[in-house]
């Protein structure tokens, strides 16, 4: 066992490394992976490497993307994103005109909008720590893209709510959650009334949002916890949020340590407000969220004392979410747990567009591409049908018929399957410069390139197998090069690509 | 007495972070340790059939060998409704005796016209979406288990997560998983989940594949045999479960591509379209006919959490799910699906009194379907109490039928378990009498 490095968090992230570079001999990192300190951090804090793009010293690089982030908030990732795609900038009612007027009120145009954009952001916005936490938070607080009733107010979901706040507070974000349209459209808040409280969101507030399962909340508070946000509803439209005394349940309502006389319904909305905020400020939502974030950066079974320390720097900071993510950076368990986590499927392929350093021919086309190709993975983002999102964990997508899925997506995008959309990496790319003289050399360069590492004796007589040659053939006498991106994608289908 | 020896803090707390970090790892790494241990302890029987059965492209011949366990050949789906399913829409106690009145008064916007309900037995009657299902009710094929008990909280997650953990939430494990480590080792193919990754009843040490397409089930690249074997290597010698997966994924390649031989339904049965939940099912059925090895596979369907206008929403996906159930038998046939039973569950049933959006939310008793072979006969088994205010559990039907009786019975009636302790550790066995030996 490794001699654990304490203190767990340092005060920067690079004394967390030599921390656990000193007890490099101990690593907890599985064979064949090695401590590669650039790709750690940009297949965490990011959709994985831009090709063998050096971003710096872990510190700066975050700080930079901290400000980046800001600078680049909503969708300003990607010049020109919302001219392509305008439904990402209206408003509830002008999306739900603008849909009337295209004749097709009820259609996915702006949710399939909100997909496309997000996953180009996600693969070419410069901002990759900004779409990381909004990747989190869309799925933490999800509201299912194309469930019914959001057709019209979806987008202004992801735009005012989750892009909004990602990095600033998560009772802000909660707050502006359960006054959502969408939300509300969702977990059928919208039709909660005094009559017979919808129990549906006020449950999920406890359960999937903020204090989790285990604080010890029972049936009457998930039932005061629905009446509280009785009133909260859609205007007749289906597009606009909208507060009605009229629904509004009044008298005393009690939720674990939230109480309030709840006399009259006109003050119903800031009583609300209230419980929203009690809520966000619970040390069990700092855990549960604290634990959240430990699964999503560091490993599916992140130590309790780094969830604690998560779960402190929420409280000390008024719920903001880059200190949380400042200390993740900072503990050393973050930098021993390079490979401990599995690349969710969809998070695969983009990975893929990111080290082959692929870009869009025609954005929308190169957009809809990656759409098409999580289509058969189950992993789509903001797809996720029921209301905790996706799991991020290895149990969930370890799966044979994902793996032959993902193996097939990487090769098509190496093969440059989707000339009109996404490019194809070239054979300069791919060797790292002009065609080496030999197999054994041209292997190494791919390696590289490929999975940023050399690579042992073993992996490289598994392609020699494969090519049916030996390590000194020119490589002028090769099939290696008509078959290129066949080799190519074999490393691709290694762990080295497969781990997060 | 003596005092315990002064330790210095840091040291002791090095060493409870050092250990915290071990059983990370254990549970990092779990299964494949435990499997190489099956593997390394011999079996060479099973090793060698093993070996024969994931390296050649001949059917799989064994279940049908002569002197061979009957029990071996059967196989168990697990259908779950992912929701919280409405049981009390599904198969309706639609007389006195069994709380109508109460739940006329309940409930009026839930039920369904009382003109369209298909009678079933004893004054239960189903929804008339269950007609595709009736002929196996006439056949002796169909049973259901009402008021099945589940997790007292009414959560999604929670009641799942009690269900599938057979019981155990505590455990780590899937109470599927426990029962393919009672039934011993089998083929690759053994355990299937149709669907993008596997349930929560399939968590645990027992290797499983999930699918979500057969007919995608295949190595790509140049060569695609030696692509396979080279993927392969490339994992040799690693110690994770992603490398045990790829070599599960290599060896189960050819496997996949005789049962892909038998996609084309059988018997004139026609699947749904453009529904993930009959293609789940036409996959399991083309692994079935393809005698594979098939054991206990797992399909989940989506959408039953009815809080709002369930009569339409709810009685439209059930005729789709029964479109597909009976597509499924159709293309087994009576005589292969004498080998399958089915059984149809959800984590919760819902409240009795409808809510005011034309829905109902998170209640507790609910109900199984079972279908296909080994049933006793058609029936609606086990407890009930006739519905009431008084008879109510927080507004709820009672849960008085424990789902893992059920399910244990399956297991041990059709799939040859010796012993359920190691499936459903706390459960005294209570068989409804449900399933024939």
């Amino acid at each position: 066992m490794p001699s654990p490095a304490l203190p767990l968090i340092r005060a920067t992230a690079a004394n967390a490394i030599k921390a656990v570079t000193a007890s490099s001999p101990n690593s907890r990192i599985p064979k064949p992976l090695k401590f590669d300190q650039n790709r750690h951090l940009l297949s965490r804090f990011a959709f994985g490497p831009w090709g063998s793009d050096n971003p710096g010293t872990p510190d700066t690089w975050f700080e930079k993307q901290v400000v980046l982030g800001q600078k680049s908030a909503g969708y300003a990732g990607i010049a020109g994103l919302t001219d392509l795609y305008p439904y990402l900038l209206r408003p509830p009612a002008q999306t739900r005109a603008q849909l009337t007027a295209e004749g097709n009120l009820y259609g996915g145009t702006s949710q399939d909008q909100v997909l496309r954009a997000t996953l180009a952001l996600q693969a070419w916005s410069p901002a990759q720590l900004y779409e990381t936490v909004v990747d989190f938070f869309s799925n933490r607080l999800n509201v299912a893209n194309y469930s019914d009733g959001v057709w019209a107010n979806r987008a202004s979901y992801d735009r005012d709510v989750i892009r909004a706040n990602a990095f600033g507070t998560y009772r802000a974000m909660l707050t502006a959650a359960m006054k959502h349209p969408a939300m509300l459209m969702y977990l059928n808040g919208d039709v909660s009334t005094w009559v017979a409280p919808n129990e549906n969101l006020g449950r999920e507030l406890l359960e999937l949002h903020t204090v989790g399962i285990t604080a010890g909340y029972t049936q009457t508070d998930v039932v005061d916890s629905a009446r509280i946000l009785t009133g909260r509803g859609v205007d007749g439209r289906f597009s606009d949020y909208q507060w009605s005394n009229g629904a509004h349940s009044p008298g005393p309502v009690q939720v674990l340590g939230f109480t309030h006389a709840n006399a009259s319904t006109a003050t119903g909305e800031e009583m609300g407000d209230a419980y929203v905020a009690y809520l966000a400020t619970h040390p069990a939502t700092a855990t549960s969220l604290a634990r959240a974030l430990c699964v999503r950066f560091v490993s599916d079974t992140p130590s309790a004392e780094l969830v604690q320390a998560v779960a402190d720097t929420y409280l000390a900071n008024d719920t903001a979410i880059v200190p949380m993510l400042r200390t993740i950076l900072r503990s050393t368990e973050f930098w021993d747990s390079r490979g401990r986590k599995l690349r969710r499927p969809m998070e695969n392929v983009i990975a893929t567009v990111r080290q082959l350093k692929l870009t869009a021919v025609d954005l929308d086309k190169g957009a809809t591409a990656l759409a098409n190709l999580g289509s058969g993975l189950g992993n789509r983002p903001l797809q996720a049908a029921a209301p905790p999102g996706y799991a991020d964990t290895q149990q969930s997508w370890l799966s044979a018929g994902a793996l032959l899925r993902l193996w097939n997506a990487q090769l098509n995008l190496l093969n440059g399957a989707w000339p009109d959309s996404i490019t194809k990496p070239t054979p300069d790319f791919l060797y790292g410069g002009p065609a080496p003289a030999t197999v054994s050399v041209a292997l190494d360069a791919l390696a590289k390139t490929l999975i940023g590492t050399a690579m042992t004796t073993n992996e490289q007589n598994a392609l020699l197998e494969y090519l049916g040659e030996s390590p000194g053939l020119s490589l002028t006498r090769s099939k290696l090069p008509s078959i290129l991106p066949h080799v190519a994608a074999q490393l691709l289908h290694t762990a080295h690509h497969h781990l997060r | 007495m003596n005092p315990p020896p002064a330790v210095d803090p840091l040291t002791r707390h090095a060493a409870e972070v050092g250990a915290a970090l071990e059983s990370q790892d254990q549970a990092w790494s779990k299964g494949f340790t435990r499997r190489r241990f099956i593997q390394g302890a011999g079996m060479v029987g099973v090793a060698a059939l093993g070996t024969q059965l994931v390296t050649t492209r001949a059917s799989f011949a064994a279940p049908t060998a002569a002197g061979a366990d009957p029990t071996s050949l059967n196989s168990m789906v697990v259908v779950f409704l992912r929701g919280g399913c409405d049981g009390l829409r599904v198969v309706v106690p639609n007389s006195s005796t069994l709380g109508f009145d109460h739940l006329a008064q309940a409930r009026p916007a839930l039920l369904p016209a009382a003109s369209t309900l298909l009678p079933l037995a004893d004054g239960w009657a189903a929804n008339a979406s269950l007609a595709p299902l009736m002929s196996l009710w006439n056949s002796g094929e169909l049973a259901f288990v009402p008021a099945v008990a589940t997790s007292p909280l009414r959560s999604h997650t929670t009641a799942a997560r009690y269900m599938e953990s057979g019981g155990q939430p505590t455990l780590t494990t899937g109470y599927l998983d426990r029962l393919l480590t009672t039934l011993g080792p089998g083929t690759t193919f053994r355990a299937v989940s149709a669907g993008y990754g596997q349930p929560d009843s399939f968590q645990g040490y027992e290797e499983k594949i999930a699918l979500d397409s057969l007919s995608a089930y295949s190595m790509p690249g140049w060569s695609t045999e030696d692509a396979a074997v080279a993927a392969e290597s490339l994992y040799r010698g690693l110690d994770m479960p992603l490398a045990s997966k790829v070599r599960d994924t290599v060896a189960s390649l050819a496997t996949a591509a005789t049962a892909r031989a038998q996609a084309t339904p059988a018997n004139g049965a026609v699947y749904p379209s453009n529904n993930s939940f009959a293609s789940g099912l036409r996959d399991i059925a083309a692994m079935l006919k393809a005698e594979v090895g098939l054991q206990v596979a797992t399909v989940d369907v989506g959408g039953f959490d009815t809080h709002t206008d369930e009569a339409n929403d709810l009685d439209r996906l059930l005729l789709s799910v029964s479109q597909s159930l009976a597509a499924f038998m159709t293309d087994l046939g009576p005589q292969r699906r004498s080998r399958v039973t089915v059984v149809v569950m959800s984590e919760f049933g819902r409240r009795v009194a409808q809510n005011a959006s034309g829905g109902s939310d998170h209640g507790f008793g609910g109900l199984m379907w079972l279908l296909g072979g080994g049933l006793t006969k058609s029936q609606v088994a086990g407890r009930w109490d006739q519905l009431s205010p008084t008879a109510l559990d927080q507004g709820d039907v009672r849960g008085l039928n424990s789902p893992f009786d059920v399910l244990g019975e399956v297991a041990t009636a059709r799939l040859g378990a010796g012993s359920l302790v190691t499936m459903f550790p706390d459960l005294a066995p209570a068989p409804l009498g449900l399933l024939r030996r």
